[in-house]
């Protein structure tokens, strides 16, 4: 009982930990990649003793900063809705990871565990419900603030959002239809191993269509660049947090980053093959001059999570790349990229895979 | 147990039709008409109702859809009168709705889903199937009724059925989930075991039981929930009238006698005092609101919910009379209904104009087709011989009275003279009044002609020759699954 | 365990339901009633029927309630002056039915000395909704599905300016 309650509590604060210390870096990161992809220098002035490291302290000087600003709130708007959002806004963010696995079951003091928080064999159903619960953090915040740019971006975001999610939902059938179960585990478990004896059976070879879709959509729920019309400063100042300051703020921010976090995790696990080992565990990793590795114990479910941190950090990188890419689209493209180009497509997709399924499974 | 999708193909070719009209709904310009569409929904009516009536001949009882679907010899008479229903609607449909604006080929996709909704009304074999047909019928009337969006009242007779409909649909759910909860299943077989007196769920059962009937009654527009008709016939494109005033009277009459003789024996003593009370309210709330109007959509509305309570008392006579005389009334109210909207189609001017009696004045004399034929459809509706609404009515009395209920016959009777007083109106109108405009816009329209044609020879015909369309409907009834002893030999 | 589980989210989705009925402002009010399907949601969990739970979430909470909660903000709907709670007249009458019919269900429900039914195995997962859903109630399945299609078709059609 105390070591189930343990293992869980581990579980939990890992994944806290891991999804909240990667958002904070992203912060830097953020700064650093577009000062890249714009040839400047970026973030380096914060310092610690004279000590910069290439800008890593700013994170920590930006929550200085943010906790010690006025906390302020509105005087005609939704008091317990204004302080409630920002909460709103980032829980689904940090829950959904509650179903992502980090490793293959393991075995630890005489128990199999599972490497994610909890068992729900409707996984990725979850993870689409508890996300389109974050929908409500920015409309109640855009509508608690009494701002009429805040409800405007309110507005844009909670039409911006179902829209995506109809198509969000609805690109993964085809990955659920082709693995035939909604367990994530079991779909990473079955992308295990290779076509020709080098091509990794992951999901995105027999799902391309399907991933390109989802990733679409997924970054258009993440509400940045080409999709940040809730945000929208050159047209609606800040949009659903105009009115926000200090860690409410900060929260606003923060659930940016763990839903990248979110979408970079889902990627990788959905169709990238998510903790899956490139090498044969069974048969050990063949190096030449180096003879036969075996991996063995601990070592697998430690480089399971290795490989796992790897891709999303990979997706990490390529989102940024986008988003300081591409310029803001106009708000009826976004409405009809969605509804006329990625739900036919997106239909099709599911159409064509059941057809294919049915074929190839008779 | 399995599919058997083709017990179904009519109900499917419809389905698909549809969504093949609203999709060329999708691509059609503005300021055109779907001709094609509407040749297309005609023919394929016309195949369907051929199909229909070749396999309403078959014996015997078949299920399909793991027992959700019953296909019997009355749903198939039901079909075939919906399909010329629907049929005799599309004929008058084209020149109305260019004439309003609003042709569209999304109305055909409607029209047709309706159908469908219907088709599985009366083809339920279980209460989810029932109540889903219900919802599928009347969710594209819910939006046909308010097409007409730049006149007035239409949106309103839309938004009025709308909030109605489905405040009923909640109640006829809430219903079923209590016989669900008393019986443990919505099977039109389980209804059998349903007992209100010596059962423990006796009380669930009888509340459950009232709140469906509500919910159906609703539907067939009967009192004391008829309140909505005028408005709503009144306000909806007028093709719409006549497509809501014979075949959803049809589709609810079919899924009450498919309620009502699932029931078990002993319960119809206790049912038939609260239908009777209806019917009787029902007659003279149709006949006695009629006496007041002066716009024919509405007179026709309340003259409909008299129908409705004709029919009330050929249902309640529970005998093989009174059921071939409710089907042999419903195929009468059909032609003589539609035909009287498609005249009132032909008199009619664009934005509902040209619709009160003061309007019709004369125009007997000068349209004689057109007025001719309206007498026809009128003397029908009176019960006058020989036209079809005469069998029928004589049909319904006479099951009342050999079901011993000579009472309700003689209101039945009663009503039908109170009904003299504004069909005569009308008539007198048409005929005996000089022309009240100056200028006379000639009646367009050749669709709704072919509609009225059609409709006065069929009264005609149907007043004439009887016995084989009733012979036909004796069968009906005795090879459907409402016979008893047939459920407990279904495979 | 279980039970204190089960009475938390109970009170929570019961009150979160009078928070519903008895909050003037409409915004406040759609919160509270996610608020009651999330604490539905949780009880079903319990019940180990994770997909039910997870469908409230999905369609009620995350569809049903934003697209309310949508219309209310662009309809700007004002505080709806009520008047104050006071018995008489229609609302006696819902008082009085609701108590009747509250306590008629609680004799038909509440824990006898049979005590309540033991779910059955698989109860809510996947499967056990999703074979009866596409092999029994595949009919009820499409039929629901051309009700829906009509509802999309109507509202454009009597929504659009120009059809």
């Amino acid at each position: 009982m105390w070591i189930d309650l343990l293992i869980v509590t581990c579980k939990v604060l890992f994944m806290f930990l891991f999804v909240l210390g990667i958002a904070g870096i992203l912060t830097w990161v953020e700064r650093k990649q577009s000062a890249v992809l714009q040839d400047r220098i970026g973030a380096n002035r914060a310092s610690i003793f004279g000590v910069r490291m290439i800008g890593l302290f700013h994170p920590i000087a930006d929550a200085l900063k943010l906790f010690t600003k006025e906390d302020f709130v509105p005087l005609h708007g939704h008091r317990v809705l204004f302080v409630l959002s920002p909460a709103l806004a980032i829980v689904p963010a940090l829950m959904t990871f509650a179903v992502i696995p980090f490793g293959d079951n393991v075995h630890v003091l005489g128990r199999e565990v599972s490497l994610r928080v909890s068992d729900i064999n409707a996984g990725v159903v979850l993870v689409f419900a508890i996300a389109s619960l974050s929908v409500y953090g920015i409309t109640l915040a855009g509508w608690a603030s009494d701002n009429r740019y805040s409800l405007l971006g309110a507005l844009r975001g909670a039409a911006q959002m179902f829209s995506y999610e109809v198509v969000l939902g609805l690109s993964v059938i085809g990955i659920l239809l082709v693995y035939g179960t909604l367990d994530l585990n079991e779909i990473v478990r079955a992308q295990g191993g290779y076509w020709l004896g080098f091509i990794p059976r992951w999901g995105v070879f027999v799902q391309p269509v399907g991933f390109l879709l989802y990733f679409t959509a997924a970054f258009a729920e993440t509400k940045r660049m080409p999709f940040d019309l809730p945000e929208g400063e050159s047209e609606i100042v800040a949009g659903y947090f105009t009115e926000y300051s200090g860690m409410k703020y900060a929260a606003f921010l923060f659930s940016e980053f763990c839903e990248m976090v979110l979408v970079a995790g889902l990627s990788a696990t959905l169709f990238f093959g998510g903790w899956q080992l490139p090498v044969d565990v069974a048969r050990g990793l063949a190096l030449p001059l180096v003879g036969v590795v075996h991996i063995s114990g601990l070592w697998v479910p430690l480089l399971q999570l290795l490989t796992f941190c790897l891709k999303v950090v990979i997706f990490l990188w390529l989102l940024m790349q986008i988003r300081w890419t591409l310029p803001r689209f106009r708000y009826d493209q976004v409405m009809s990229l969605c509804w006329k180009v990625l739900l036919p497509l997106v239909l099709l997709n599911i159409a064509v895979t059941a057809v294919a399924v049915l074929a190839v499974k008779g | 147990m399995d599919f058997r999708v083709g017990l179904v193909a009519v109900e499917v070719a419809l389905s698909l039709l549809a969504l093949l009209f609203i999709l060329l709904g999708a691509w059609q310009r503005p300021n055109t008409s779907p001709t094609g569409a509407w040749a297309v929904a005609v023919l394929a009516l016309i195949a369907l109702g051929g199909f229909s009536l070749s396999s309403s001949g078959i014996d015997g009882v078949a299920r399909s859809f793991y027992g959700l679907v019953v296909s019997d010899r009355l749903g198939a008479f039901l079909g075939l009168f919906s399909l010329i229903s629907g049929l005799l609607v599309l004929f008058m449909s084209p020149a109305y709705l260019s004439r309003e604006g609003i042709h569209k080929a999304e109305y055909y996709g409607l029209v047709f889903l309706s159908l469908v909704g219907g088709f599985f009304m009366f083809k339920a074999a279980s209460l989810l199937t029932l109540f889903l047909g219900l919802e599928v019928l009347s969710m594209p009337l819910y939006v046909l009724c308010g097409l007409k969006r730049n006149f007035g009242k239409s949106p309103e007779a839309g938004l009025k059925y709308f909030y109605l409909g489905a405040f009923f649909s909640a109640v006829m759910l809430y219903g079923i989930s209590f016989l669900y909860g008393a019986l443990g299943t919505v099977n039109l077989e389980g209804l059998a075991a349903l007992a209100i007196s010596s059962n423990r769920h006796g009380l669930m059962c009888a509340f459950g039981l009232a709140l469906l009937l509500c919910g159906l009654a609703f539907k067939a527009g009967l009192a004391p929930f008829h309140a909505w008709v005028p408005d709503v016939y009144e306000g909806a494109p007028t093709t719409i009238t006549a497509f809501m005033a014979t075949f959803v009277k049809v589709a609810a009459f079919g899924a009450l006698i498919r309620i009502l003789f699932s029931l078990p024996p002993d319960i119809l003593p206790v049912l038939k005092p609260f239908g009777w009370l209806v019917a009787v309210l029902t007659m003279f709330a149709g006949n006695l609101g009629a006496l007041y109007q002066t716009n024919i959509k509405r007179l026709l509305a309340f003259s409909s919910i008299a129908h409705a309570g004709y029919l009330l008392v050929g249902l309640l006579s529970f005998n093989a009379l009174g059921q071939q005389g409710v089907l042999y009334y419903l195929l009468a109210y059909t032609f003589m209904n539609v035909g009287a909207f498609a005249v009132v189609i032909a008199f009619g001017q664009r934005g509902e104009e040209n619709v009160t009696l003061d309007d019709l004045r004369g125009m007997g004399l000068r349209h004689p087709f057109l007025g001719v034929a309206m007498a026809l459809f009128i003397l029908s509706m009176i019960g006058i011989p020989p036209t079809a609404g005469f069998v029928g009515k004589y049909y319904l009395f006479a099951a009342a009275l050999s079901a011993g209920m000579p009472v309700l016959a003689v209101i039945g009777v009663l009503n039908s003279v109170i009904s003299l007083g504004y069909y005569l109106r009308v008539l007198v109108a048409l005929f005996m009044m000089p022309e009240a405009r100056a200028v006379i816009i000639p009646p367009k329209g050749f669709g709704a002609k072919v509609a009225v044609a059609a409709c006065a020879v069929l009264v005609l015909w149907f007043g004439c020759f009887v016995s084989s369309p009733i012979a036909a409907f004796q069968g009906a009834f005795s090879q459907s699954m409402l016979q008893p002893g047939t459920i407990a030999r279904l495979p | 365990m279980q039970a204190v589980f089960f009475w938390l989210f109970s009170a929570l989705a019961v009150g979160c339901a009078l928070g519903v009925v008895f909050k003037k402002n409409p915004v406040v009010s759609a919160v509270f009633l996610m608020g009651s399907m999330l604490a539905l949601a949780c009880l079903f969990l319990l019940l180990d029927a994770h997909f039910i739970a997870v469908i409230q979430v999905l369609v009620y909470a995350g569809a049903v309630m934003v697209l309310f909660s949508f219309i209310i903000m662009i309809l700007n709907l004002p505080q709806e002056e009520l008047p104050p709670l006071a018995l008489g007249g229609t609302r006696a009458w819902g008082v009085a039915f609701g108590a009747v019919a509250l306590l008629f269900l609680a004799g038909k429900f509440f824990p006898t000395k049979e005590g309540f039914m033991p779910t059955s195995r698989g109860f809510g997962d996947v499967r056990s909704i999703a074979v009866p859903l596409f092999r029994e109630y595949a009919l009820a399945f499409e039929l629901t599905s051309l009700v829906l299609l009509v509802g999309i078709v109507g509202a454009v059609l009597l929504a659009k300016r120009k059809v």
